[in-house]
Parts: C-alpha cells; sequence; structure tokens
C-alpha cells in the first residue's frame, strides 16, 4: 500500500514538470512573449512592477534559463506581486482557497451522495418509470449551459420569491450574528453555488455509475452470490455495489477538473469569493501574476484530487492493494 | 432427487426469441453422478441454470415445465421458499472460477456468507473460522489459514475452483450442480479437481450433476449420460452403454471425435484412424432446422427426418434415443 | 453495412429527432438573411427592452435590437464554433491516438504523458488563460476548444487502435510490407471511425457549450456579432426587467446541444460493433 501511494506520488513529478511547462509556454504565446505584456496589453502597469516582472522572468536570458528561474520560484510558491494591488499573488489566492474548497468539496459530496443512488437504482431497475425519468434529466443534465441554469434559479429564488441570496458568502450585516444565524446564513448563500456547480457533474455522475452498475450486475460473481442463496438486496447492496463504486471513485477524483474549471464561471455569477472569481478577475484586468498564480495553484489541486482518488482507488480494489 | 419434466425455455436477444431448451427432461438419483454432454450452445448451462432459477429476468425466462426437488416444484416456490433450497441444498459451481469470486472479499469472507446464511447450528464466529478451515482442507489446500486471508486474485485457477467448491459444500448440500467445473484451468489442474470432486461425492454422499462438452471427462467421472444437441436430450443412457453402443449419430459422431486413450497417447500414425469432426456447424439457436435438429448434418439422414422432430424411444432397457432410425 | 446502419438509425427515434434539429438548425444558420425578421444589428433606442409583440416575436434588447434575429444569426456562431473547434480536436486526437497506439514504445509514452498533464488543466481556465494573452475573438475561441480538447479523445483512439492493431487483418496487412502510413490510414482508422464520430457529435454540443460560456463572460464572440452566449450577458444585466433576454438564447443552446446528444447518444447505440454484426 504505501508502495503504491509512494509510486503514485513519484508519477505526479513528471505530471508537474509538465504543467509548469505548459503554463509558461503559455505565458510566452502572447505576441511578444511577457516582454509585450508590460506595454502593449496593460498600459496601467506601474514602472517599479515592470521591473519587478523583468527580473522576475529574467527577460534578458535564454528561455531554458528564464523557465528554470521562474521554475525555482514557484517551488517557494513565489508568483510575485499583483499587478492591481502590489500584494503578493499567493497571500492573495490564499485567502481566496478556503471558499473555493468549501464550494468544491461540498460540490463533490452532493454529487456523489446524489448522483450514486440515482444511476444505482437506475441500473437495477432498468427501464423502469425510475430509470427512463432519470434518463431524460441526465440528458437535460448534460446540454443545459449551467450558467444559464444559474440565472434562472436567481431569477426564481432571488428575485421572484426572494428565498435565497444571489451574491456573495455572507450578508452584509453577518458580524453582528450569533453562531448559528452565522452558519445559517452561509447555508443559505451556500446552496444554489453549490447545486450549480455539482449540476453538471450529478447529470454525469448518475449516468456513470448506472452504466458501472449495469456492467457489475452481469458479471459471474453476481450470479454466484445469487446462486448462494443470498436475498437479492444483499447480492445488490453487499456483492455489486462495491464493485460498481470501483471506477465511480476514480472519476470522482478525475471530475474535479470540470468543477474548479466551472468555477470560474460561477464563482464569478454568484459574487463567490473564491479562487475562481479572483481568477476571472484577473483575466479581465490581465493581471498576469494573478492568472499564472491561479492556474498553477488550480492544476496543484487537480493532481491532489487525483492522488486522493487513486488512494481511494486502491482502498476500495484488493487487487491494486495486494499485487 | 431431482427431476426436470418438459422444460422449455426462452431467451430474448435484439427482439428475437430463442428457444434455448426445448421440453428437456431428466432424472438424477440419489447418490448418482449424471453427465449431460453437448458442443458449447446446446443448452446445458441453460438447464444447470434454470434448475436453481438463476435466468436473469430480463435475458429469458422457463416458459413452462417442471423441475422437482423431492416432489416440490421449484419454479413455483416463492422467492423466500426457494432461497432456503438454492445454495443450500443444492450449490452450483460456475466454469470460471475467476470471474465467479467476487474479486472485493476476501475468500474467507465469501464462505463465511455462505455459512452464515446457512447457518443451522448458529456458529459462533470462532466456530465459523474453524469450519471454514474444515472446508478448506476438505477441498484440499495445502494451506488453508493463507487462503481464508487471501483475495481471489491471490490464488491460482486451481485454487480459486477449490474456494468455489468449498463454498458450495459449505451448506451441506445434497446436490452439486457443476457447470464445466474444469474447462477453465490447465489440464493438468482439470484433473485434480475431477478426482476431487469424485472424490467429495462419493465421501458426502452427493448426487451430481455434470455439465461437460468432454466425453473424457463422462467417461472417467458419471454414471449415466444424457446428450444435448440444440436444446433438446437426444440420448440418454448409462455411460457403459452410450460408449459402448451409441445409437444416435450425433452421439457416434461426438464419440469419433474423441482420441481414444491408446491414440492420445501415441499420436495414431495409423492415418485411417483420423480423429473425424462432425461436419457442419451448430445450428444458430434463432432459427433451427425442422425435423429432427440433427439432420442437415446427420450422415444417415433420410427424407423422414425432415418433417417433425423424433420422440425419445427406449430402444434398449434404459437406453433412449430421439432418432427415428435408431435401432434400424 | 450502410444499410444496416440507417436501418438501426431509423428505428432510434431519439438519434432522429437529434439529426432534424441539427439539420434545421443548420437551414436556418445558411438562410439566417431570409428568417430573421430584422437585421440583427438594426437598433431602435426607442423600443429597447420590449417584451415579446406580434411585431418582436421574442421581444427586443437593451439597444432595441430584435432578439428573434439576433438568435437566429447566433445560430450561425454556435453551428461554426462546434464544428471548426471540434474538427481541429479531431484531427489533433486522432492522428496522435493513432501514432500512439499504433507504433506504441517511447512515441506511446511521449504522447500519454502529454495527455495526462493536458487532462490535468481545468479545461475551462486554461481556455480562460490563453484567450486572456490572445484577443477575444471567434477565431480563437475556435482554435482554443479545439486545442485543449483532443486529449481525451486521443485516449480513446489509442485504446482503439490497440485492439484492433492485433486482429488478423491488420496483421495480414502488415505482413504484406505495406508501408506504415497505408495501415493506419487504410485499415486502422475505418476500424476506429465510430467511437471517433460518436465523440465529435457528443463534443460538438460541448463545444457549443464552451463557446456559449466563454462568450458570456466576455471573453468570447465579441458584441456586436450575435452570439447565444453574449446576448445571455446582457441577459443577465438587465434579469429582473426583461425575462425574455435571459430564457430565450439559453433555450436556443438547450435545445441545440441536446439535439447533438441526443445524436451522439444514437450513434453509440447504433454504432455498437456487438450490435452491427448482427
Amino acid at each position: 500500500m504505501l508502495e503504491y501511494i509512494a509510486r503514485r506520488l513519484l508519477f505526479m513529478i513528471p505530471l508537474l514538470l509538465g504543467i509548469t511547462i505548459i503554463t509558461f509556454v503559455v505565458i510566452h504565446l502572447s505576441p511578444g512573449g511577457p516582454a509585450d505584456m508590460l506595454t502593449g496589453l496593460s498600459p496601467k502597469v506601474s514602472a517599479e512592477a515592470k521591473a519587478r516582472l523583468h527580473s522576475l522572468y529574467g527577460l534578458d536570458k535564454p528561455l531554458h534559463v528564464q523557465y528554470w528561474l521562474w521554475l525555482t520560484r514557484l517551488m517557494r510558491f513565489d508568483f510575485g506581486e499583483s499587478f492591481k494591488d502590489g500584494r503578493l499573488v499567493i497571500m492573495k489566492i490564499l485567502e481566496r482557497l478556503p471558499a473555493t474548497l468549501l464550494l468544491n468539496v461540498l460540490s463533490l459530496l452532493l454529487i456523489f451522495f446524489i448522483a450514486l443512488p440515482i444511476g444505482i437504482i437506475s441500473a437495477v431497475r432498468q427501464d423502469s418509470f425510475f430509470d427512463k425519468g432519470m434518463t431524460v434529466f441526465v440528458f437535460l443534465g448534460f446540454s443545459v449551459p449551467a450558467f444559464w441554469l444559474a440565472l434562472l434559479l436567481m431569477l426564481l429564488f432571488g428575485v421572484f420569491l426572494g428565498w435565497l441570496p444571489i451574491s456573495g458568502m455572507h450578508s452584509v450585516n453577518f458580524p453582528y450574528f450569533s453562531f448559528w444565524e452565522k452558519l445559517w446564513d452561509v447555508i443559505k448563500h451556500l446552496i444554489l453555488p453549490v447545486f450549480i456547480s455539482a449540476f453538471g457533474g450529478l447529470a454525469y455522475l448518475s449516468r456513470y455509475s448506472r452504466t458501472s452498475m449495469l456492467e457489475v450486475l452481469r458479471q459471474d460473481y453476481v450470479r454466484t452470490a445469487r446462486a448462494k442463496g443470498l436475498p437479492e438486496k444483499k447480492v445488490i447492496y453487499r456483492h455489486a455495489l462495491r464493485n460498481a463504486l470501483i471506477p465511480i471513485v476514480t472519476l470522482l477524483g478525475l471530475s474535479l477538473p470540470a468543477l474548479i474549471g466551472g468555477g470560474f464561471i460561477f464563482e464569478t455569477i454568484f459574487a463567490w469569493p473564491g479562487m475562481g472569481r479572483l481568477g476571472y478577475q484577473a483575466i479581465m484586468a490581465r493581471d498576469y501574476p494573478v492568472i499564472m498564480g491561479v492556474g498553477v495553484i488550480a492544476a496543484l489541486l487537480t493532481l491532489l484530487g487525483n492522488l486522493i482518488a487513486d488512494i481511494t482507488y486502491a482502498f476500495v480494489d484488493p487487487r491494486i492493494r495486494y499485487r | 432427487m431431482l427431476e426436470v419434466k418438459n422444460l422449455w425455455v426462452e431467451f430474448y436477444k435484439g427482439g428475437k426469441i430463442i428457444q434455448a431448451l426445448r421440453d428437456t427432461s431428466l432424472i438424477l438419483k440419489r447418490n448418482e453422478v449424471l453427465g449431460i454432454v453437448g458442443e458449447s450452445g446446446c443448452g446445458k448451462s441453460t438447464l444447470a441454470l434454470s434448475i436453481l432459477k438463476l435466468i436473469p429476468e430480463k435475458e429469458g425466462k422457463v416458459v413452462s415445465g417442471k423441475i422437482l426437488f423431492k416432489g416440490e416444484d421449484l419454479l413455483r416456490l416463492s422467492d423466500e421458499k426457494l432461497l432456503k433450497i438454492r445454495g443450500d441444498r443444492i450449490s452450483i459451481i460456475f466454469q470460471d472460477p475467476f470471474t465467479s469470486l467476487n474479486p472485493v472479499f476476501r475468500t474467507g469472507n465469501q464462505i463465511a456468507e455462505s455459512l452464515n446464511l446457512h447457518n443451522k447450528q448458529n456458529l459462533s464466529s470462532h466456530q465459523i473460522e474453524k469450519e471454514i478451515i474444515r472446508l478448506l482442507e476438505l477441498v484440499k489446500m495445502d494451506k488453508p489459514k493463507d487462503t481464508m486471508l487471501s483475495y481471489p486474485h491471490q490464488l491460482s485457477g486451481g485454487m480459486q475452483q477449490r474456494v468455489m467448491i468449498a463454498m458450495a459444500l459449505s451448506s451441506d448440500p445434497e446436490i452439486l450442480i457443476a457447470d464445466e467445473p474444469t474447462t477453465a484451468l490447465d489440464v493438468t489442474i482439470q484433473k485434480e479437481i475431477l478426482n476431487l470432486l469424485t472424490e467429495l461425492q462419493k465421501r458426502l454422499g452427493l448426487s451430481v450433476v455434470l455439465i461437460t462438452h468432454d466425453f473424457g471427462i463422462v467417461a472417467q467421472t458419471c454414471q449415466r449420460v444424457s446428450v444435448m444437441y440444440a436444446g433438446i436430450i437426444v440420448e440418454e443412457a448409462v455411460t457403459w452403454e452410450i460408449f459402448h453402443n451409441p445409437l444416435h449419430p450425433y452421439t457416434k459422431g461426438l464419440l469419433e471425435s474423441l482420441p481414444s486413450r491408446e491414440e492420445a497417447g501415441s499420436f495414431s500414425r495409423d492415418e485411417k484412424r483420423r480423429l473425424k469432426a462432425i461436419p457442419g456447424q451448430v445450428p444458430d439457436p434463432s432459427n433451427l432446422p425442422s425435423g429432427c435438429k440433427f439432420h442437415p448434418r446427420c450422415p444417415k439422414v433420410i427424407e423422414e427426418c425432415k418433417p417433425q422432430e423424433p420422440r425419445l424411444r427406449e430402444i434398449v432397457q434404459n437406453h433412449w434415443v430421439r432418432c427415428i432410425r435408431a435401432g434400424d | 453495412m450502410w444499410k444496416i446502419f440507417w436501418k438501426r438509425f431509423r428505428r432510434n427515434k431519439l438519434a432522429m429527432l437529434g439529426a432534424f434539429i441539427i439539420f434545421s438548425l443548420a437551414v436556418v444558420a445558411i438562410i439566417a438573411p431570409l428568417i430573421a425578421p430584422f437585421s440583427p444589428d438594426q437598433q431602435d433606442i426607442l423600443h429597447r427592452l420590449e417584451p415579446p409583440s406580434g411585431k418582436h416575436f421574442l421581444g427586443t434588447d437593451d439597444l432595441g435590437r430584435d432578439l428573434l434575429s439576433r438568435i437566429v444569426y447566433g445560430t450561425r456562431v454556435s453551428l461554426l464554433v462546434g464544428f471548426v473547434a471540434i474538427g481541429i480536436a479531431i484531427v489533433i486526437g486522432s492522428l496522435l491516438g493513432l501514432l500512439s497506439g499504433y507504433f506504441g514504445g517511447w512515441l506511446d509514452t511521449v504522447i500519454m504523458r502529454f495527455v495526462d498533464i493536458m487532462l490535468c488543466f481545468p479545461t475551462f481556465f486554461l481556455i480562460l488563460m490563453v484567450i486572456a494573452f490572445l484577443e477575444p475573438s471567434i477565431w480563437n475561441v475556435m482554435a482554443v476548444i479545439g486545442l485543449t480538447g483532443w486529449p481525451s479523445l486521443t485516449r480513446l483512439v489509442r485504446g482503439e487502435c490497440l485492439s484492433v492493431r492485433e486482429r488478423e487483418f491488420v496483421q495480414a496487412a502488415r505482413a504484406l510490407g505495406l508501408s506504415n502510413r497505408r495501415v493506419m490510414l487504410v485499415h486502422l482508422l475505418p476500424n476506429v471511425m465510430a467511437p471517433i464520430l460518436v465523440t465529435a457529435t457528443l463534443g460538438i454540443g460541448g463545444a457549443i457549450l464552451t463557446e456559449s460560456a466563454l462568450s458570456f463572460l466576455g471573453l468570447g464572440v465579441q458584441p456586436p456579432t450575435a452570439s447565444w452566449g453574449n446576448i445571455l450577458t446582457a441577459g443577465k444585466d438587465y434579469i429582473s426587467v426583461a425575462w425574455w433576454l435571459s430564457l430565450f438564447p439559453g433555450l436556443a443552446i438547450l435545445i441545440t446541444v441536446l439535439a447533438y446528444n441526443l445524436l451522439g447518444e444514437g450513434l453509440r447505440d447504433v454504432l455498437d460493433p456487438r450490435m452491427m454484426a448482427e
């Protein structure tokens, strides 16, 4: 098991290097490279920031040296300073990270605990009314632009019904609330963003769990379980489910990039004070150090998600654990 | 002991109905090993599965017929009652032990599950463990304690099949259905498993339905044989009789395609006695020929074979054949 | 082969529905000037934010432009983006997948590691990042969606190739001394076409969604060119006074993407090799 985790960790190193290379390439993709950002696209940049940027990228040196310098800075999470307010990029990201993590973890949990039962029940009762209804839901889920759904829900719950707040993480008078009021306030602010950011994943994972379960139900060991004389419930919820979970767990880890990517839209729409909104604002303001920082951190989070998925995978599948 | 009466089973595939078993009957006597032989796709596995009502509802169903176990029709039992027979008094083992054992549970767990399910004396967990070890020793596992803690993928094919057998025997069944129990295994292991099954059958007084495509296995283990072709039984007799006086052309064909013991050893140099294969192919089950289903491949076919399926007739005492030309 | 395909396809009602919608949309895109009641850019400040009426079937936007006309013209953008972006992704993805699956070895390792890296990035952010460095325009949007959309396809094609490569006819072709290029294009490619086609169809839906999201964020198709995404941007600003601005463009996206998904899933069923063999 330890060996397996170690192997996974080692495997992440080339991936990490690759991520930094691509990010580096993207910076130099802009016409004229980072040098051009200083003058052409961002006229607001101060002279001081220009000088700092110059030294940050070592723009006078050859490319591979520039990359190496940049990489050593990255390893210390030194992304430089924001063009906008001169604060350290890493600090700006760190203060936004908890909100993003809260949103994503809740979304993942929601996806898992709603999509999984839906998929399993659909598979067990294949072609039933429930299954057909869910298939329609899944198709709609794949096809609805989530940001549009967000608008509609804001319109319905926020504007027409007035039940839920439509932006931010707290109400204005948040500091004066008691603990329980604070909690309730945050929950109310969370409902729409969590639902919207989970929405795509919900459809996808329900479909996937259904497929996975159908596949498992066809397996010989399910027939063996029945042949033993086990009641159908135990056959399904003990023998089949454990096996169907294996690919689903992996997928959950892999759905992290989509969740984080979606965050850039949803956090913006709901004015959620997370990393995604920071990234979006940075993009709109062409605040390159922040864009870079957010990009690298987002990729890191994805890698972390993959690692967690790999470890969970080993937990649910003894064929990985004991090789 | 067990009697299958006029069983008809249908499968649905791609909107078509396939008749997998047509009017199949057989009787299994106490303490006997009954062989069911036929090429793949002839319906022999379907027969095994339908005895325990293990055919998935979406794929097919028993249309008519009876399966009597001690006078009770298994097809008419409530689910609850069926579960007291399935895996308890009638156990089954399958062709491929690797896919038949659940990969995510330890083998000991899987055996314990059966033990708990059919636990007659309310064993404590300690006793259960002892019982698992006893069962694993019964099927001649070298290190029962290690095996118990292993996951299926850590065992070899032969060991996996032994675990399957141990699991099947955990409820102390009266009948064991073995569906091609050695087909997926290496040749050397096949023999070990077969010997084990024969020995256990005698020792425990089991009645066994052994399903196979291999007449060699039948010769070694079975007292009686039913030969199946295209979803129907075409010949039935005691083993000795079948081997020395096969009456159905299909049975003859099967036997001729089998190397005899001496030849198998010396790799026949005699060109005249080469192994004969039956010409033609097993018919498409969704598009069966008329009359005797074997007539398109039969060397002795006559016009009368084509319009109507022959009845099963007793040509010699206790030797039944479904061929109008048998005994000519 | 085509006969079986067509017979099976016609039986799949949902796929037929999808194909029909896509066909209709293509017609609408081509003859947009004939259908649209107004010019999409014709402003009419006196009649801004008018609700749906006999004159403006779907109402007008904040500049008094006819919403129906803008949506009709938006069809062009969606189809163009969908096809071009996925075209790019298909070419890159299939090519790398074929190379990887056919040659194996170090080439395979390099390509697959690259795919792993690409899949680690939240695609949407990668797109945002690139667009931030370039100028937002419809061409950049297409290029970027295409250039980031290939990795999963590469994986798929490689997997298919690996299984087809070992089949007799490919082995035979190689034994006959056909050039690698010929074996790949003539023998391998047709056999992996089915999954490519399915992925492409589903991918077009995805690309249209991405484009609309980018345009919504102001990073895609730039006004005044009408795109369903950028109409929604205005919709968001006037959400409490002009619901039609939010509702109809979204519906257009929903129906279009749904059509591609129906067609794609239908094709998946129809092209399932286990079924085609029947």
